[in-house]
């Protein structure tokens, strides 16, 4: 074969070469194989994963309750310590783990990685890595800072190393908190530094949102506080309590004692970590008679002054009696307001049977017992309320809070129904975001339970104890016993004492519900929670700036109710004026006692005598006094008026 | 003077495309710089974020409530407000005594 022809089949044998790498070339540049391109990427790329910020958790006032900040968590790779002993000395200098405990992890070699330490600050990370040890590196991690510690650790949860919610509202409001995270692949230089090219890797994550909740800080530490102190003086188990807006029922504040610091929330068992005012339910005791009570106002069944037998302390219902809290309690006939602020079972019960159990049942879910309040919060509980039909004895027992069972929350935003003229509204934590309000009972019977509880810290009442020397307070003491799981029936000598009231009465503006377990030394409701609530409603008064007022009917009752008592009252004095002008004209000096002046002036304008008044007010007493002829020998009478 | 011009054209292009590659480079460059610039200042954008946030956390701890209640109870000799002590704070008018 000629040289020229073997040169032409040497060309065409390279050039088919070439064409056949550059077909591939080109087939793997159209159809890129999975894994080649997967190779690739690794080679040239790398993830980068922007944390987004989890929200911040504020008062309603923007004080700080929970913050996020970046953290480092120390890692290892054992197979590239040399000498362990040397580097587990240096890092237990600095690191939480002991000497021994890091040594341990250190030594193994199997693994490649392991966890020295999780969340150190950004100093103690600096030191760890001015040691320069070989296979130690740092990860950053989100933190969550709680700088309040103690103050509301119910409420606010918990949340996980991974900056995920575990509790409460950390939980309830995850996603809110959580924003979005930014994960995307952009181009590495020689070193693996990522090379911020692409415009998308300039958009900041999506951060969380900022959160206000309604709680006032100031508030929950005297909440706090006070349920703390109180708790030791009683040598009780655990102490719960409650303020709410009693316009809008927003929570602001919620306390359960003994707390715990949210900083470090599992050096406590999580039965420490409840939120009890709002998953535990209990039997309220006699908090409940003011349902009873406004149910049949209600219905017309009763008024404030209707008088009812209340059996001289024992009232038999089929086998059963009922009988006072109190044995020494033998009360015979009690107006209704009377039963209230005596706290009279039996009275109670009977005004109960008047309602009905259907009627009843219907009346106390209307005010939220019995199913789960709308409130944002992870286990709310709904409560006992049984089905229907009650026996009369069961009708009496759940009068007087026995037989049913609420959670704090729901016993406090019960009573926020009346102070809100008889509006009902779920507590919520979210502030302006509440819902529209029910009504669920009447404006007028709301203004007389309000009364009627005012009734119950007034002399004689069993809230005295609750006062607030200024402002009028409205509640009710309560006192259960115990609900004894583990044998049934109620435990002996335990009892839970508790106050649910609202403060200034006449216009409400902070609702409070404190309860006691199992107070040793006292355990009445009106020993033990109401002077807790008598301090924390003189703070929240002092606090709020609300001025104290003269305690009266002036200042108490409203206008609308004013003019009805107007009205109620003209008549009686209208005739008592007609009999006193009948027996002037009969010459007879008539009883003045408790008339206005103009009132005396009009009646001494037709006696003859000469009418000399002194002081100012009513009358008090005439000289001479009543009854005495007004013949020509009666020179002068004197009225004396009295403030 | 058109026979120059024509002689001059194929040296005029090859400038143009040396150039053009030049500043392609060049502002390929530019853009890694850049890039580089602005990761560090982000790395500073958030090191002042988490400094503020540290400073934050440190004044909201300095003022707790708890902790100002006992510096005004031993260090500024203020006491507890007594059941029926009326402290007015805000408002005109003149409290009532009681």
């Amino acid at each position: 074969m000629a040289l020229k022809s073997r040169l032409v089949i040497l060309f065409i044998m390279i050039s088919m070469a070439f064409l056949g790498l550059m077909a591939r070339g080109a087939y793997l540049q159209l159809f890129p194989h999975k894994k080649l391109k997967t190779l690739m990427e690794r080679q040239f790329q790398t993830k980068v994963t922007l944390r987004s910020r989890r929200g911040s958790i504020y008062d309603r006032n923007g004080r700080e309750l929970a913050v996020s900040i970046t953290s480092y968590s120390v890692y290892a790779d054992p197979s590239l310590i040399e000498d362990y002993n040397r580097a587990a000395r240096k890092l237990s200098k600095f690191l939480e783990p002991s000497y021994s405990t890091l040594k341990k992890k250190l030594m193994r070699k199997s693994t490649r990685f392991v966890w020295l330490d999780r969340q150190i600050s950004k100093e103690k990370k600096d030191l760890v890595a001015q040691l320069g040890l070989p296979g130690v590196g740092f990860l950053e991690e989100p933190k969550r800072i709680y700088p309040n510690r103690h103050l509301a650790s119910h409420t606010l949860g918990i949340v996980g190393r991974s900056g995920t919610g575990l509790e409460g509202i950390e939980i309830a409001i995850d996603k809110k908190l959580q924003g979005a995270a930014k994960k995307f692949f952009v181009k590495r230089d020689a070193r693996g530094r990522p090379l911020m090219m692409d415009l998308h890797s300039l958009e900041p994550p999506k951060d969380g949102e900022d959160v206000y909740l309604s709680l006032d800080v100031e508030l929950q530490y005297m909440l706090e506080r006070e349920l703390a102190q109180a708790l030791t003086l009683h040598d009780a188990e655990s102490a719960t309590g409650v303020i709410l807006d009693a316009k809008t029922s927003e929570i602001l504040s919620i306390a359960n004692i003994p707390s715990f610091d949210v900083n470090n929330p599992f050096n406590v068992p999580p039965q420490y970590r409840r939120n009890r005012a709002i998953v535990d339910t209990y039997e309220p005791g006699s908090t409940l008679k003011t349902f009873a009570i406004a149910a049949a106002l209600e219905k017309g069944l009763v008024k404030p002054n209707t008088k009812i037998n209340c059996e001289k302390g024992e009232f038999k219902i089929g086998r059963r009696i009922i009988r006072e809290a109190d044995v020494n309690h033998k009360f015979d006939e009690l107006s209704v307001s009377e039963i209230l602020a005596k706290s009279s079972n039996v009275g109670s019960s009977k005004i109960a049977l008047m309602v009905g159990d259907s009627e009843y049942r219907d009346f106390l879910q209307k005010f939220g017992f019995g199913r789960r309040p709308n409130i944002n919060f992870p286990g709310a509980a709904q409560g006992i309320l049984r089905e229907l039909p009650w026996g009369q004895h069961q009708l009496a027992n759940i009068s007087f809070g026995h037989g049913i069972t609420a959670s704090a929350i729901q016993i406090a935003a019960a009573y926020a129904a009346i102070a809100n003229d008889g509006q009902y509204r779920d507590p919520s934590f979210r502030v302006g975001g509440w819902e529209e309000s029910k009504r669920v009972i009447s404006h007028d019977v709301a203004q007389q339970m309000k009364f009627m509880l005012m009734g119950v810290t007034s002399s004689g009442g069993t809230g005295y104890s609750a006062r607030v020397p200024g402002f009028p307070v409205a509640g009710k003491t309560g006192t259960a016993q115990m609900v004894d799981l583990v044998n049934g029936g109620y435990k002996k000598g335990e009892y839970i004492a508790s106050f649910a009231g609202f403060i200034p009465a006449h216009d409400p503006k902070y609702v409070i519900y404190v309860t006691f377990d199992n107070p040793k030394n006292k355990y009445y409701g009106s020993e033990v929670a109401a002077p807790v609530f008598s301090k924390i409603a003189g703070y929240a008064m002092r606090k709020s700036g609300v001025q104290p007022i003269l305690i009266s009917k002036r200042n108490l009752l409203d206008k609308k109710w004013m003019n009805i008592e107007a009205k109620q009252e003209q008549e009686p004095v209208d005739t008592k004026m007609r009999n006193a002008m009948a027996l002037v004209e009969k010459n007879t000096l008539p009883q003045l006692k408790g008339m206005n002046l103009r009132q005396a002036l009009k009646i001494s304008s037709e006696i003859k005598a000469d009418v000399k008044i002194k002081g100012r007010g009513r009358v008090d007493y005439t000289v001479p006094g009543a009854g005495v002829s007004l013949n020509d020998d009666l020179k002068e009478i004197r009225i004396i008026l009295k403030e | 003077m058109i026979s120059k011009w024509t002689e001059i054209k194929p040296f005029l292009s090859l400038l143009i495309i040396i150039c053009s590659l030049f500043v392609i480079v060049f502002a390929k460059m530019e853009k890694t710089r850049l890039s580089y610039q602005l990761y560090q200042q982000n790395k500073i954008l958030k090191k002042t974020k988490e400094a503020h946030s540290l400073k934050l956390i440190e004044l909201v701890e300095k003022t707790r409530l708890d902790r100002l209640r006992y510096l005004a109870l031993t260090k500024l000799t203020l006491s507890e407000a007594k059941k029926g002590q009326i402290i007015q704070i805000t408002g005109d008018k003149i409290v009532i005594a009681q």
